[in-house]
């Protein structure tokens, strides 16, 4: 087995000229070239859709490349599946865990491999031996506990244990910290550098610069699809990294009036509500939207900020506590009725819960309103009766050119819209109505240099002319930029509410972590 | 109803509700293994019925009877291929899928029946299986008629029972399969091929029930083409429900279920003011109260009826 | 073995779905007559009783539409229903219920039956109210409960053949004939539908079905309840968060297709049998499952599924006694052209490679 490192010092994988195409024209690699050196820690670098996961899966065998070469350890390698992988000493850990929630860890980590007991499964020696490797390099966890009972730091450790359990040599985290708060971080590097002390060759898949220049040795950087360049960490600095990976820095937003003591349009009062474990994720939080003004939820994804967006948008019954919309209480009502207050809602899911994959433009935009004058006639004005085609057709034209939706018509399905264009669609059905309260969720996710900046100055055109923005949103960059207010959620709470102008980022991810509170937060 | 009651023996009436039983107890299990691997086969009751027959025709024409319950098995296979097939590979929605196969079922079992018996104009009947009383327990009074007087097939029923919990909770098979169920792409992620995991669920389970259709051939001793399964599938399928996906649950609701059948003949018999037809209507009505008494509580494996796509399609 | 990749072809325009729905309905009778063909059969003789039994002779047209005709209300019931993703397997049962409580109100009147302007539209509105009625259980179960329909409306059908079968031999047996035979008294006269065509039993049932089908399409396509019975079985999830309500859909969906097939039972049993038989269990509602399928689950398309189906049992009961085949090859024969029309609407939809 080409486990063993004949070169000390050599490349543990080479890949070259990796092309990948998926359907829809998406070039995800463009002839990307990739070295990972022994016993290096190698930052992966890029933007949203930069290619970096498409490149690793690659490697990992879950795609097939459709054109390059890979070698590890020197030898040639083709990878047809996941597992082809992982017998040449490859392991990856995926940025959404891969594990099986009412599995025990120890059956989690041996999945998929040959039992010493033939078919009966070997829990006990197993147990022994992940404890011992957990043990041995800082990973500890309960090999009996079940998946769903571990909090997320510890499922990351599962998911290393996996890899190591299978002797892999080289290790690759995909975006390893997104699911951590700052203080945990630190700890995780500390054992990625024990990793590497044990001559494991690591890819760090990330975009965040801090880390890249805490942990790496080397960084590669890619864009758009193609490498841009691979330098040692010692020679570049934050500044020169954001310019390889971007072709502009992010412009100031412009226009952004400062915003009045106005009116009150979201009022959330001791809201309490419970995840689908019956877990309690939002634990008497409270906060107010103003007319005019962007407020920015900070926070470590998994801290009650989904709960909280589905409570506010009708999807979530809350246990307890209120929501009130321009004074109207609104707590527990169906979505219809908070919709028809005027609330508009671009959920983090586009294609799940924003927009009908097969229906048309034209149908996609009447989702809110196809039983209401104009789109619909009425009877008496309270009787829907037909559907108005020539209606939905003008505004489905309407949209297209004044949102910039790139499709072959309006009669175009969903389905053929990019991830750009299909934002754009939901963003035109939402925000026509001149809606009186935004709630938006990662609104920029997956979306392109051009896509992502539009959909920031669509937001702040809409808080110019008075609507209230409630913006959850994991790129803390993008929401210090956008937001008036910000405020930090941690385990279901508010554990601070400031100004961006105000605090620095450190001071926003020590309160993401809940090492900090700030007096009042409310 | 080919079976009738002696009123008067409790030990007839439990051998009675386990020959009435086995038949939807081994579908039952067959669906447990499927629905675990993230197969849902609402075409259960189309395999028994071409387990049934296939079953029926080698009793009748070879006078095999185990050789039938054989083939029965293997037909119950093929289709279960075919069902695999079109909701694994082909990815089509397993809901229509597993009514193709119910309607394919339907269809094929009346055709070979129209082949095989339709000339004959009276009822065919064909020998059951002999009956295997196990020394001493048999002699224990009660049950040891009944319990431990059973044909083979009947114990083959409570030995599958038994590898199949075995199976499912202590083998790497049963580890993958779980795993499967419930989250995929961890499993394809580690090498476990998804595909064929789900295609050995699918087909064992469409065997097992293939099993069930070709004893319920073989115990009632003749064939009503029309309805010999009279929605049997369907409530094993529903059991699963019932059971919340373990075995022992399933296959033991199944239980209750052939008990539900049995009343109908019993107060045939027996005589009561309650029309003999209402008393048939007992296992559907009985299956609709079981499935709202339970919904609430069941969680099902997350996978389960959605295909697997690796590329996230 | 070798990976399949299946996707969902991007833009299937109408026309090409058109094209090749009336390819696959030309070319898989033709194909059935090469296998007679080739099992020494002429296929001249076959082609020739197979027109003259679908459209070539009055009594094979006037026979295919009779055939057709409850199939279409049945099939259009579910076309609807399977567009919201709710799976009617019951449409069997709900038939049933809707001849069940026809029977019922007629033989209210038995003795002294009102004009046949009161009796008929009672009665088929009564037909349309029991289809209802009895969807209305498996409805509640599956948008309250989240209890599979399929299992649910099958579970109903049974109870509704066990019902019919104690009413032929109980309350609405006909006890005034010797013997004692499993079937209610005959309808009067004042109950009967008019028929269109003389000597044949083609009804006005048949143009009710197929307004019911135009109405239907302005219904699925121009209504906004159509739009959020499409809407939900696309995506439930967004359907969901734009405010349609979900749980009210799938009810209208299923209770209207249990309407419909309701009303398809009440025009087979006043214009058909004009008594309650156990013949009204004949497996037609199952049949209309497969007949919705072949009609692309649209409403239009529906009218010549069913009208094909008709065609079918017509036709190849003509072939039948041409060429002196027996039973089960012509079922045999109808069950190949069921298969091949699906593949062949498959195969137009997706694309299947070698990954």
């Amino acid at each position: 087995m080409s486990k063993d490192t004949k070169n000390q010092s050599g490349a543990a994988i080479v890949m070259q000229g990796i092309t990948k195409n998926f359907p829809g024209g998406v070039i995800a690699n463009d002839a990307v070239d990739f070295e990972l050196q022994v016993g290096e820690i190698h930052g992966l670098l890029g933007e949203n859709g930069a290619g970096k996961t498409t490149l690793m899966n690659i490697l990992y065998g879950l795609y097939q490349p459709d054109g390059g070469t890979i070698r590890v350890f020197g030898q040639p390698a083709v990878f047809g599946s996941p597992a082809d992988a992982i017998r040449s000493g490859i392991g990856m850990v995926h940025q959404h865990f891969r594990l099986v929630s009412d599995m025990t860890v120890t059956e989690n980590v041996v999945l998929g491999l040959r039992s010493s007991k033939g078919f009966l499964t070997d829990t006990s020696s197993a147990d022994t031996r992940i404890s011992a490797l957990a043990e041995q390099h800082g990973l500890q966890v309960d090999p009996k506990a079940q998946i769903w009972q571990l909090a997320v730091g510890q499922r990351q450790r599962v998911e290393i244990l996996k890899a190591l359990y299978r002797d892999a040599r080289i290790l690759i985290l995909d975006e390893p910290t997104s699911v951590l708060a700052p203080s945990e971080v630190k700890d995780f590097f500390k054992s990625l550098r024990g990793l590497r002390e044990s001559g494991i060759s690591i890819v760090l898949i990330t975009h965040k610069l801090d880390e890249v220049m805490d942990v790496t040795e080397r960084v590669t950087v890619l864009r758009k699809g193609r490498k841009v360049a691979t330098q040692p960490t010692g020679s570049v600095n934050q500044e020169s990294l954001a310019h390889m990976m971007i072709d502009e820095a992010i412009p100031p937003v412009a226009n952004k009036v400062t915003a009045a003591a106005h009116d009150v349009v979201l009022q959330v009062t001791n809201l309490r509500v419970f995840d689908d474990r019956e877990i309690e994720a939002l634990r008497g939080i409270s906060l107010e939207v103003r007319k005019g003004e962007i407020l920015g939820i900070a926070g470590v994804s998994g801290n009650g900020q989904r709960e909280l967006v589905e409570a506010l948008v009708g999807l979530r019954k809350p246990a307890s506590g209120s929501i009130a919309v321009t004074g109207r209480d609104v707590t527990g009502r169906a979505p219809r009725a908070i919709i028809d207050l005027g609330v508009a809602y671009v959920p983090e899911n586009r294609t799940e819960d924003a927009s009908i994959a097969d229906f048309r433009i034209d149908e996609n935009l009447i989702l809110k309103d196809f039983n209401k004058t104009p789109v619909c006639g009425m009877l008496a004005s309270k009787i829907p009766t037909f559907l108005n085609d020539r209606e939905i057709r003008s505004r489905a034209e309407q949209a297209v050119a004044q949102f910039g939706i790139r499709a072959t018509g309006i009669s175009a399905k969903a389905r053929s819209l990019s991830g750009g264009n299909l934002q754009r669609l939901i963003l035109a059905r939402e925000l026509s109505g001149s809606p009186m309260l935004i709630v938006v969720s990662q609104p920029t996710r997956g979306l392109d240099v051009a896509a992502t900046e539009y959909v920031r100055s669509l937001l702040i055109q809409q808080r110019n002319h008075g609507a209230a923005v409630l913006l959850v949103d994991e790129d803390l960059a993008e929401l210090i930029a956008l937001s008036d207010r910000i405020a930090v959620m941690y385990k279901g709470e508010t554990v601070g509410l400031l100004e961006p102008g105000q605090s620095s980022s450190e001071e926003i991810g020590l309160l993401m972590t809940g090492a900090k509170r700030m007096a009042a937060a409310a | 109803m080919a079976m009738i009651v002696d009123a008067a023996s409790v030990s007839e009436l439990i051998a009675a509700i386990i020959a009435l039983s086995v038949p939807m107890a081994f579908a039952a299990l067959g669906e447990v293994i499927s629905e675990r691997a993230g197969v849902i086969n609402l075409g259960t009751e189309g395999v028994m019925l071409v387990g049934a027959i296939s079953a029926f025709s080698i009793s009748f024409f070879q006078h095999d009877n185990l050789f039938g319950v054989l083939v029965g098995g293997a037909c119950g296979a093929l289709m279960g291929l075919l069902l695999a097939f079109v909701s694994i590979s082909l990815r089509q929605d397993q809901v229509l899928s597993g009514l193709g196969i119910y309607f394919l079922g339907v269809g094929l079992s009346g055709f070979l029946y129209d082949i095989f018996f339709g000339q004959i104009g009276s009822t065919i009947r064909i020998s059951g299986l002999p009956v295997l009383p196990i020394p001493l327990l048999s002699q224990i009074p009660v049950i040891g008629d009944s319990l431990f007087s059973q044909d083979i097939i009947e114990y083959l029923a409570f030995v599958t029972l038994i590898i199949v919990i075995i199976v499912v909770g202590r083998t790497t098979f049963g580890l993958n399969i779980r795993a499967v169920g419930e989250n995929p792409s961890a499993a394809d992620t580690l090498g476990v091929s998804v595909t064929k995991i789900r295609y050995a669920a699918v087909i064992i389970g469409a065997t097992l029930a293939g099993i069930g259709g070709a004893y319920l051939a073989l115990s009632s001793h003749a064939f009503q083409a029309e309805n010999i399964t009279a929605g049997r599938g369907f409530i094993a399928v529903a059991m699963v429900y019932f059971g919340k996906w373990r075995p022992a649950r399933a296959f033991f609701g199944t239980f209750l279920f052939g008990a539900a059948y049995l009343l109908g003949a019993f107060f045939q018999v027996v005589g009561s003011i309650i029309p003999y037809y209402f008393l048939l209507m007992v296992p559907y009505v009985l299956t609709l109260v079981v499935l709202v008494g339970i919904a609430r509580g069941a969680r099902p494996p997350s996978a389960l009826g959605v295909p697997y796509n690796r590329e996230g399609g | 073995m070798a990976r399949l990749k299946v996707t969902a072809k991007l833009d299937v325009s109408r026309r090409s779905i058109l094209i090749i729905t009336f390819l696959a309905y030309v070319v898989s009778p033709l194909v059935v007559l090469g296998v007679l063909a080739a099992a020494g059969k002429s296929p001249l003789v076959a082609l020739d009783a197979l027109y003259r039994g679908t459209i070539g002779t009055a009594a094979g047209f006037a026979e295919t539409i009779v055939q057709g005709t409850p199939l279409m209300l049945m099939a259009l019931g579910l076309a609807i229903a399977y567009r919201g993703k709710v799976w009617n397997i019951g449409a069997e049962g709900q038939q049933i219920f809707g001849a069940i409580l026809v029977t019922w109100f007629v033989l209210l009147f038995l003795k002294n039956p009102l004009p046949a302007y009161v009796m008929i539209p009672v009665g088929l509105l009564l037909s349309f109210v029991g289809g209802a009625l009895f969807a209305t259980v498996p409805a509640l179960m599956k948008s309250r409960l989240g209890i599979n329909e399929i299992i649910t409306t099958i579970m109903m059908t049974y109870v509704a053949v066990e019902a019919l079968n104690w009413l032929v031999r109980g309350p609405f047996q006909d006890k005034t004939i010797p013997g004692s035979y499993p079937e209610s008294p005959i309808f009067p006269p004042e109950t009967a539908l008019p028929i269109l065509v003389r000597n044949t039993s083609v009804t006005i049932g048949i143009i009710i079905s197929v307004a019911l089908c135009i109405l239907a399409y302005y219904f699925l396509f121009k209504t906004p309840l159509g739009y959020s019975i499409r809407a939900v079985g696309f995506n439930p999830s967004a359907a969901r968060t734009s405010g349609i309500p979900v749980k009210r859909v799938i009810n209208s969906a299923m209770i209207l297709s249990g309407a419909l097939a309701g009303l398809g039972g009440g025009i087979y049993i006043l214009g058909v049998t004009h008594e309650l038989l156990p013949e009204q269990a004949s497996g037609i509602g199952y049949t209309a499952v497969v007949v919705s399928l072949l009609g692309n689950l649209h409403p239009l398309g529906v009218i010549f599924s069913s009208l094909f189906f008709g065609g079918l049992v017509s036709g190849m009961s003509s072939v039948e006694r041409a060429l002196q085949i027996p039973r089960t090859l012509s079922l045999l024969s109808q069950g190949i052209i069921i298969v091949l029309i699906l593949i062949i609407q498959v195969l137009a939809r997706y694309e299947i490679k070698r990954a």
